[in-house]
């Protein structure tokens, strides 16, 4: 294995190939940017799209054409997140949280900088990791079946949900409420329908972007519009001098990005998680470790540089159990399947052994592509920032329409826009009323899988399937019995934070 | 109108515990059956146990947020809106309503226009004249980029073939 | 000023990159072809593949959409729905288009809303295990299989799938019971397999080859030359076909017989074009292309035959 490593440097470096390589990185992270900068249209969908171009190029330059075209992807869909509010992917939507709070006090750039180099020192430490630990990451992979998935994501959902603001009452049963959308649609099981009153466009469910794209984004914009006249007057004030992240500010952000990567590259390497979820929990993490939480959701930096750490920690790791296994492991690296397979090559066990260097050279590229993409990144952000510096009465009908767009092209499914509204007036309700949708976007994203691998478990247990825990399924049992302690901390620590925050609201309220 | 106590916790909770009761109700006529294969259920679980849950977290949490969380301080009380916010919010919400209707109907560039046309002019301090042009510049632009260099779709104008000389507007 | 002149530039460029050549006849613009599944599954790559090569022969190109969805209902329902003129195609196969309308209430009807233009080629499933199994016969799983009571834990890639129906198939003509866990597509019951959490799968033969000598694969449904040579299950003894996929191209019912004759003409120059051949040797597929008309006559007979097989597995 080590010489199949060594051996990948010259197959990399040699001729005129290495710039052919360099540009198509480039042209991939362009795109990438591009596609993930228009909300509703998914990385997954780019490279699907350009998938049958790469068939034509060499494998070499191909394949991290394509891999160009996803990184750039998952740092695009930050961008409108942050400055708009609308999360360009599932996996911005944490980066919506303190994103356009920091654009309205004038510091998009600042933003969009944090995110962009939290985003690459994740990326290539989780890639520098993968490289490393190949072969052990690849065990992971075989030790996690369903028992362990669905400990897991239980233990996800609990902890997101424990560190939500506000009352733990009412994450509940935004939590609930989530699980309860989820149902809505077929079961993932056996696709029998559920609560769909007889109404065709409900049986697929109820669909992800679009809610998302209401619940987060519809209510910035309806916010913003609450004082149309005070607003607009002001807007124009701020955005004169872009501010740049300094360096002073970078450095605080350190212990952040280097949690979030652990959290990011530990999921990765759990196939059936997800950018998604890493984000929320590197969010997450980041408030409870935080010595003032009470700043996050309000402009704090650190709300930027966890979740774009951790969702692209997530890299690295995800392509191991297709690159060691042949096993993709979410629809992303099936694309990439698909143009190995097309280029002749069959990643798998017999490709590590037969072309070791290769698949080494193809993961060096993956770290080349971080170091062109910070490069790339840092000259496109002060022209996305200056997007933001129109009127805002162009702004917000702008964004409605662009919000549109893009929630239609999700589906080709006209339907999709009445879920669009429904759930933007339903997220500035709930906005109105302090309720923090976290745990219901949080449910409704995982509750599916939990459900599939629940009743995996269920049918592998045969009859007994506490039985089948104990003896044959140690880790899942371990994860389990731990989930409860962990939640328990956990809520102790948001109780006592809620008691000092009501404890001063309180003496605010006899000072007057 | 001493409703002091009427706290929106209380009223959550409350919600909460309706719509837990709701779907306890509507269980067995929402759910298909599964089918049996060889005897044996095809669905791993009863097809009613996870609504049942979902049911049942619903009514405790509605429970508990009534009960013990309804004198909370922080994040409980009800919000302060002008007159004039719900104004404005309500015909927001009214415009995005009929464009999501008219979308598909009226084709994107044409609804996106009018959208623009309407809310920029509703949200005040802008020329007529520039508000116009970027309503319909825009929504071209938007359409031109998704369909011919994405390839995906926006429904086009209303009107079957639109052609301007060699080109066709699908 | 400054954003206005963007957009002006922007928008012209856009203009300009899609006037294309005036055509007098069927193409003039791009077809639209819907696969009710989600991507970078084998239908996609299958599609991505033939739709990259096609353009040169039909005049103009396919752009697949995906449309995915319970179960395939919705990217199906939307084709059924569409205009019938011939730029609307739904690329399928055959368990979503004559087997689901038995078990599910579909809001259409596959056999008379549907056309058949052609089959672009079949994948036969093959049964597999570990490489370290003790199974070196399908004769031998099954005996274990009975002396286990029903315990013995095998996989299948999803509810009435493309791996799960061949599965109840074998058993049922095998009279043996055991318990069949699901998982999400064929990747996920391969790491299922490969960990060990079930004894044996089915599978394409273009996903066992990737695993090299980690599985051994026990019976195919058809000859498969790549795997060399397992038992075929027909010689075994299972009557009929079984365990193939067919990806089908469909036409709206309504859809002008002319049009189809030309998508079925550029069809079959493409599955002689080299390039198109080569392609499709690397993902494992064959290029077996079956003219519409004589796939009718499969459609309906498959089924009748899925009829009946779902009213035995459903009688418990």
């Amino acid at each position: 294995m080590f010489e199949s490593f060594l051996n990948s440097f010259p197959l990399l470096f040699s001729g005129g190939s290495f710039l052919s390589v360099l540009s198509a990185i480039c042209i991939g992270l362009l795109i990438g940017l591009f596609v993930g900068a228009l909300p509703g249209l998914t990385t997954l969908m780019a490279m699907a799209i350009v998938l049958p171009i790469s068939f034509f190029m060499e494998p070499l330059i191909g394949i991290p054409f394509l891999i160009g075209v996803y990184k750039g992807g998952i740092f695009g869909g930050s961008i409108p997140a942050i400055l708009v509010g609308l999360p360009g992917t599932g996996a911005s939507v944490a980066t919506t949280f303190d994103g356009p709070p920091l654009t309205r006090l004038g510091k998009g750039r600042k933003a969009l900088e944090t995110a962009l180099y939290s985003s690459v020192i994740g990326d290539l430490s989780s890639d520098f990791v993968t490289i490393l630990l190949i072969g052990p990451i690849a065990l992971v992979a075989l030790l996690i079946g369903p028992p362990e998935l669905a400990a897991i994501l239980f233990l996800s959902i609990l902890i997101i949900s424990s560190t939500s603001n506000g009352s733990v009452g009412k994450n509940m049963i935004m939590l609930a409420v989530g699980l309860l959308l989820a149902l809505i649609g077929q079961d993932p099981i056996g696709a029998l329908s559920r609560f769909t009153f007889d109404i065709f466009e409900l049986r697929a469910g109820i669909p992800l972007l679009p809610m998302l794209i209401g619940l987060f984004a519809i209510p910035e914009i309806l916010l913003n519009i609450e004082n149309k006249s005070k607003n607009f007057i002001k807007s124009k004030l701020n955005l004169n001098k872009e501010e740049k992240l300094t360096w002073n500010e970078f450095k605080k952000l350190r212990k952040t990005i280097f949690r979030s990567t652990v959290i990011g590259t530990s999921i990765g390497m759990i196939p059936g998680v997800g950018q998604v979820v890493a984000a929320f929990v590197g969010y997450a993490a980041a408030k409870n470790a935080s010595k003032h939480p009470e700043r996050f959701g309000k402009g704090e930096l650190e709300g930027i540089a966890a979740p774009e750490a951790a969702n692209n920690a997530v890299n690295g790791p995800t392509l191991v159990p297709l690159l060691t296994l042949g096993i993709p492991g979410d629809n992303i690296t099936a694309i990439l399947l698909g143009a190995f397979v097309a280029h002749g090559l069959r990643p798998g066990p017999q490709l590590m052994n037969e072309q070791g260097s290769l698949i080494f050279a193809i993961m060096l590229c993956m770290i080349i592509a971080n170091v062109l993409f910070l490069i790339i990144g840092y000259f496109t952000i002060p022209i996305f920032s200056k997007v933001v510096s129109i009127k805002k009465s162009y702004l917000l009908p702008l964004t409605i329409v662009f919000a549109f767009a893009g929630s239609f092209v999700f589906r080709h499914n006209p339907a999709d826009l009445y879920f669009l509204v429904i759930f933007g007036v339903f997220g500035y309700i709930l906005r109105k009323l302090s309720f923090d949708v976290t745990p219901l976007v949080m449910a409704f994203i995982l509750a599916p899988p939990l459900e599939y691998a629940f009743g995996q478990t269920m049918s592998l247990g045969n009859e007994n399937v506490l039985m089948y825990l104990l003896y044959e399924k140690p880790i899942a049992t371990f994860i389990l019995c731990v989930t409860p302690l962990i939640t328990w901390k956990l809520w102790q620590r948001s109780k006592k934070l809620r008691q000092v925050a009501a404890e001063t609201t309180e003496d605010i309220r006899n000072n007057n | 109108m001493n409703f002091s106590y009427l706290t929106p916790n209380l009223v959550t909770g409350f919600l909460s515990v309706l719509l837990g009761l709701v779907i306890i109700y509507l269980i067995p006529s929402q759910l298909e059956q599964p089918v049996l294969i060889f005897g044996q259920s095809s669905a791993e679980t009863d097809p009613e146990l996870f609504p049942g849950i979902v049911a049942v977290l619903l009514i405790i949490f509605g429970f508990y947020t009534a009960i013990f969380d309804r004198k909370a301080l922080i994040f409980n009380s009800w919000p302060e809106i002008s007159k004039d916010s719900i104004k404005n919010v309500s015909i927001t919400i009214l415009c995005i309503t009929l464009y999501s209707i008219l979308f598909e109907k009226l084709g994107f560039v044409i609804s996106s226009s009018f959208l623009i046309l309407f809310i920029g002019n509703f949200l005040g301090s802008v020329r007529f004249t520039s508000l116009l042009i970027i309503a319909i510049i825009f929504p071209l632009s938007v359409f031109s980029l998704f369909v011919s260099v994405m390839h995906v779709f926006l429904p086009a104008f209303p009107f079957y073939e639109i052609r301007i000389g060699n080109f066709l507007l699908m | 000023m400054n954003n206005l002149i963007k957009f002006l530039i922007i928008s012209l460029l856009g203009f300009l990159s899609v006037i294309s050549q005036s055509q007098a006849q069927y193409p003039e613009k791009p077809i639209t072809m819907v696969i009710p599944l989600g991507p970078g599954g084998s239908h996609d790559l299958n599609a991505r593949v033939f739709t990259s090569i096609v353009p040169q022969y039909l005049g103009n190109a396919i752009i697949v959409k995906l449309v995915p969805g319970a179960s395939g209902q919705t990217g199906t329902a939307m084709v059924a729905q569409a205009k019938p003129d011939g730029y609307t195609l739904l690329f399928t196969h055959n368990y979503i288009d004559q087997l689901q309308q038995h078990v599910k209430k579909l809001p259409y009807n596959p056999l008379k809303d549907f056309k058949a233009v052609a089959r672009m080629n079949y994948s036969a499933a093959c049964m597999i295990v570990r490489s370290d199994s003790k199974h070196k016969t399908l004769k031998s799983l099954f005996d274990e299989a009975k002396s286990s009571k029903g315990k013995m834990k095998l996989g299948h890639s999803g509810m009435w799938g493309a791996t799960m129906v061949p599965m109840a198939q074998i058993l049922s003509w095998a009279k043996v019971q055991v318990n069949l866990t699901p998982f999400k597509g064929g990747g996920p019951s391969m790491q299922g397999l490969l960990s060990g959490d079930v004894e044996a799968i089915l599978q394409f033969p273009s996903g066992i080859n990737a695993q090299g000598d980690k599985v051994r694969t026990l019976a195919c449904g058809a000859k498969e030359k790549s795997l060399g040579n397992p038992p075929v299950l027909s010689d075994l003894g299972f009557p009929g076909q079984i365990g193939y996929m067919d990806r089908i191209i469909l036409a709206p019912a309504g859809t002008p017989d002319d049009r189809i004759k030309i998508l079925q003409s550029a069809l079959s120059k493409l599955k002689d074009d080299k390039t198109f051949k080569k392609f499709m040797k690397r993902l494992g597929e064959n290029t077996a292309y079956m003219n519409g008309p004589e796939y009718e006559k499969v459609r309906a007979d498959k089924s009748e035959k899925y009829k009946d097989l779902v009213k035995i597995m459903t009688k418990g």
